[in-house]
């Protein structure tokens, strides 16, 4: 039972009095920047990002651990009273929950969905420390071709899902790719795109990329519609706690979204969108209350949820174990493994176990604290929903600027910053997805370096791609993913979630 | 070779993705279109980002604090706040925030400007 030992390891160290209280910290802004409409999950990341830089490591990951559980609730409150997801994920809480709040059910749908995900959430983290493991001992039989292989099913899968449009999920797939070209090639010293710009050489730094996509580009997006007139909040009205009659019709929600959550988010086609959808259509189809739904299903609302926490903790395993990200969030994680020159697969498990427990183990003092610390201050948070959107754009200008400008008070990356942020307004404008772009950006460059590996591996040889079966049988799957993403009767649901989000004005 | 087909990629993709806007055959994309040109306007944020590009060649020789403060208050002007007032004051509030919070707990370095002497 190593793995018993290790998580006792692991809370031996995150337990420490200094990283509870940055799993506290990291909880409340978590939840209080996720509440700000429209800001998701990745975006809070990206935001606070840069806070971290000063932290060691072990504090900065139990600090993300913190942010994304706060983040992923922050975001589901804004669902629910708002009616605008943060992202894809929390589409159907809106679908469900934002009728249950008009019905004066608000606080009914807020408690469900916090324990939801708080059960979920722990649920997951013990899959995350059994599977992780085992999946890293099987990795470390893979070659560069496998990786190789691998992130190219991963882009496929992430492309094919997000969205509505093939071309425009790969154009933005090719634009993040390219955008990571970019800069001297380390290896042969060859300028890529640079147009001779000599602050370009060390290329565009991800974080640029990721601020200027989610944060910039989202207060554009916003700072254009502003004068579209507000959105309705709905008050927090009646009981907070669920009776027995609706405690009964969620449990078994919250259990199968947990499950659907962990398995299809460790799976290599990653995220939370098919996990939250899959669920939604199961419960859907074993509910006794069929004709509630799209009206205030509780248990339409509750299996999602927590299919959603569930996937964060599942998305850890390929994140952790091969190093390689299946959301836009676990890319940005990613980056930010790479601030501190961590590189994540199969050998972390050996090599700086003392920070993967730990912070394995700060997940599940994550969900304790996402508990303990919202319960009291989600009237609060509410209110956060009332600050004018005027200031909430001016705002995240603000804190964007601030975290590009933190790195190296450089006047080229502001500019850099401001032209990502003008093409996320133009990709959110023309709905191209967001997050093919970000995983190209953080994941071409790694996939380069595989790709080259391979074909030194296979002296030059193009054919050492089709010489191994496991290589072979997951590039088909990554070619073929898209009729299968296509068949599953996912789309019948109609998963875009701008087409909901431009309901809501 | 990367480079190559990343380029190659990237053309193909930009192609078919004329020929479907010529075509017109998408249609989410053209209710999705609708929708944005009746709610948005564009005048807005070419204003915002004039606003953010001279904040950025300002913000070195004037300082953090000052510029950042000036920058919330003319950007919320932008976006359709008329309170002058408010707008510097939590301008102010937020951008001192920052500053002191980033520079004293977290050790970030962030140019002080002009009140250099004073801080």
């Amino acid at each position: 039972m190593d793995v018993i030992l290790h998580l006792i390891d692991g809370f031996g160290t995150a337990l420490r009095p200094e990283y509870l209280l940055f799993s506290a910290v990291g909880v409340i802004l978590g939840s209080f920047v996720g509440v700000l409409p429209g800001i998701g999950p990745p975006m809070t990341i990206a935001l606070l990002l840069p806070l971290t830089y000063t932290f060691d490591p072990v504090g900065a990951f139990i600090l993300f651990g913190g942010i994304y559980f706060g983040a992923l609730y922050g975001g589901s409150i804004t669902s629910i009273l708002m009616n605008i997801p943060g992202e894809s994920g929390q589409v159907v809480t809106a679908i469900e929950g934002y009728p249950l709040a008009k019905q004066g059910r608000a606080g009914v749908a807020l408690s469900v969905s916090l324990i939801g995900a708080v059960i979920a959430g722990t649920i997951a983290t013990i899959g995350l420390s059994f599977a992780a493991p085992l999946v890293a001992k099987l990795a470390s039989n893979l070659q560069a071709t496998d990786y190789f292989a691998l992130m190219v099913f991963a882009f496929a899968s992430v492309t094919a899902l997000v969205g509505t449009s093939l071309v425009r999920g790969m154009l933005s797939l090719f634009l993040g790719l390219w955008v990571g070209l970019i800069g001297l090639d380390f290896i042969s010293g060859q300028e890529r795109f640079t147009l001779g710009i000599p602050e370009l050489y060390v290329g565009i730094n991800e974080v640029l990329v990721v601020i200027g996509l989610f944060a910039i580009g989202e207060a554009l997006y916003g700072a254009a519609r502003i004068r579209s007139g507000a959105d309705p909040t709905v008050p927090i009205a009646g009981r907070f706690w669920p009776n027995r009659g609706e405690l009964r019709r969620v449990w078994m929600p919250w259990l199968r979204g947990s499950g659907l959550g962990f398995f299809f988010g460790s799976m290599p086609t990653g995220g939370s969108e098919i996990p939250t959808f899959l669920s939604y259509s199961v419960e859907r189809r074993l509910s006794k209350h069929k004709d509630q739904f799209g009206k205030g299903a509780i248990e339409g609302m509750a299996g999602p949820e927590a299919a959603a926490s569930a996937s964060f903790s599942g998305v850890m395993v390929p994140l952790l174990t091969l190093g390689i990200p299946t959301s836009a969030t676990a890319a940005i994680l990613l980056s930010a493994f790479q601030v501190y020159n961590i590189q994540p697969g199969p050998r972390l498990f050996e090599s700086s176990d003392t920070l993967v427990w730990p912070f394995i183990a700060s997940l599940f003092i994550g969900n304790i604290m996402l508990f303990a610390i919202n319960l009291p201050m989600i009237r609060l948070w509410v209110k956060v929903l009332k600050i004018p959107k005027t200031f909430l754009f001016a705002g995240i200008l603000v804190f964007g600027t601030l975290g590009v400008y933190s790195i190296s008070n450089s006047f080229i990356d502001l500019i850099i910053v401001y032209i990502v942020g003008l093409s996320g307004l133009f990709m959110r404008r023309y709905d191209f997805p967001i997050a093919p772009a970000i995983l190209g950006v953080i994941l071409g460059p790694l996939m380069e370096t595989q790709f080259r590996r391979s074909l030194d591996l296979g002296g030059g040889d193009f054919s050492v791609f089709i010489s191994r079966p496991f290589t072979v049988a997951i590039l088909l799957l990554g070619v073929l993913g898209r009729q299968v993403g296509d068949s599953s009767g996912l789309k019948e649901g109609e998963p875009p979630v701008s087409v909901v989000m431009s309901k809501s004005p | 070779m990367v480079p190559l087909a990343v380029s190659a990629g990237l053309l193909f993709f930009s192609f078919l993705f004329l020929i479907e806007a010529r075509k017109r055959t998408d249609a989410h994309l053209e209710r999705h279109l609708r929708a944005e040109d009746a709610s948005t306007h564009l005048g807005t944020v070419l204003w915002v980002l004039v606003v953010l590009v001279v904040y950025a060649v300002v913000i070195g020789p004037v300082g953090y604090l000052v510029a950042t403060a000036a920058m919330f208050a003319v950007v919320s002007r932008a976006l359709g706040s008329r309170r002058w007032v408010l707008n510097v004051g939590v301008g102010i509030a937020l951008s001192a925030a920052a500053y002191f919070g980033f520079t004293l707990l977290l050790g970030v370095r962030l140019p002080a400007g002009f009140l250099e002497m004073v801080l």
